[in-house]
């Protein structure tokens, strides 16, 4: 990936996957303090996914857009970004899905405010009956639809201990 | 109730052939994936520039599916050997003065009144809605054109509306000037008998039918309750002094 402080924005595209742009140094911003100090000169791996590529609706300095982007930038590494993601209705789906546009660089579904749970249970069900091992499921949410309507659910996946990582933010 | 009551106290299975299920079902074959190779977003949010037209399209898409609900029920008939539903069943109208519409299954209990009150020489049928929603308007208004009375019997009540489905075969039959009596019972699970249904089905032959009637409501007991809130001060939960009235439970006991 050739890219230089002076055309920062030219970016690769790899299986549709936007690499990193994001080259402030040697400063103590969010990007540089949530990273290994071997890192902290880019801020962040230009091998990372940015699976929540910018242009979406997020207010600026929006912590949850940062959090999702580690969170799920985190899932694509560990799994050769073979991963699939259900969203439960609320702030990052708003921000990030504003027909006809999308922010997610991932396969993704919109649920309900209160069953993103379920539907990557049924996600994670549908692999197994495809015979699909080698992609995973990760289910998305925020603190009313992860713990308060969507809490059923939830307790749902956990009882049959599905293959999911769900993330609340 | 009616999950309830079907899903705890009958519980009985039809499962059909595979090969039956393949040769109804079309292939698989769904319109979107979520696939890693070719990333899309399913369900993106749409606001007031486009959410009218989606919705009106949703709306429209049910009322095709009043013409396809009937198509698929006949060919599910044709491979499974037994009735899916449709739209409407029809139980005794063709010559019926009085027809009974219902949903669920109350049903069964009517065919059997009704059977009872045909041998009687009285001039009753049943129907049963499949579909609420699409609701089969035009259906409903061509089988019931030729009665001089409905009953709507139902297990809900809109406070302060009456029935949700009388209101709805009001809205169906629109300019017929026949009297549609709305009778509302099993609420709570109370059970509907069928000498209940059948004193109450004497009294519609006679037009002698307020225009919503609870079945077997003990008037004695609401007319006891609601003056005891009259004479004003606390009188406590409603549902708690009615059990003391009919002596149901701890609450009579503790009186």
């Amino acid at each position: 990936v050739k890219t230089s402080l002076e055309n920062p924005v030219v970016a690769e595209e790899t299986q549709g996957i936007q690499r990193v742009k994001f080259y402030q140094t040697g400063t103590f911003t969010v990007g540089n303090r949530l990273l290994d100090e071997s890192q902290r000169s880019v801020q962040a791996s230009m091998e990372r996914a940015n699976a929540i590529t910018s242009g979406h609706r997020a207010c600026q300095g929006c912590g949850e857009a940062l959090g999702a982007r580690y969170a799920v930038d985190s899932a694509m590494r560990a799994t050769d970004n073979r991963l699939i993601a259900s969203n439960a209705t609320g702030c990052l789906e708003v921000f990030t899905t504003p027909y006809p546009q999308s922010a997610w660089q991932l396969p993704w579904i919109h649920s309900l405010f209160g069953n993103a749970a379920a539907v990557a249970s049924g996600m994670a069900a549908a692999l197994i009956a495809k015979g699909k091992t080698d992609v995973r499921v990760l289910a998305q949410g925020g603190d009313g639809g992860t713990t308060d309507i969507g809490f059923a659910c939830l307790s749902g996946m956990f009882e049959r201990n599905d293959d999911v990582v769900y993330v609340c933010y | 109730m009616d999950g309830f009551i079907l899903t705890h106290a009958y519980e009985r299975i039809d499962l059909p052939e595979q090969d039956q299920v393949d040769g109804f079902l079309p292939p698989f074959e769904p319109q979107q994936r979520l696939d890693p190779d070719h990333p899309v977003s399913i369900g993106a949010m749409v606001g007031p520039e486009a959410f009218s037209e989606v919705r009106y399209i949703n709306h429209h898409k049910q009322l095709e599916a009043l013409g396809i609900i009937e198509e698929q029920a006949g060919e599910f008939a044709g491979i499974f050997g037994r009735d899916s539903g449709g739209l409407v069943k029809t139980y005794w109208i063709d010559d019926a003065e009085t027809i009974v519409v219902t949903m669920g299954s109350v049903i069964g209990t009517f065919k059997e009144v009704i059977a009872g009150l045909r041998e009687e020489g009285h001039a009753i049928g049943a129907l049963s809605i499949r579909s609420f929603r699409p609701f089969p308007r035009e259906r409903l208004k061509r089988l019931l054109s030729k009665a001089e009375r409905i009953v709507v019997f139902e297990k809900d009540l809109m406070l302060g509306m009456g029935g949700v489905l009388s209101m709805h075969i009001q809205l169906a039959i629109g300019t017929y000037t026949i009297p549609v009596y709305s009778v509302i019972g099993g609420l709570g699970g109370r059970p509907i008998t069928r000498q209940s249904l059948r004193g109450m089905l004497e009294q519609a032959f006679e037009d002698r039918m307020e225009q919503t009637t609870v079945l077997d409501l003990d008037r004695a007991v609401v007319d006891r309750e609601l003056a005891r809130e009259h004479r004003g001060g606390r009188s406590g939960p409603a549902a708690e002094n009615i059990l003391k009235d009919i002596g149901v439970g701890r609450a009579a006991e503790t009186g």
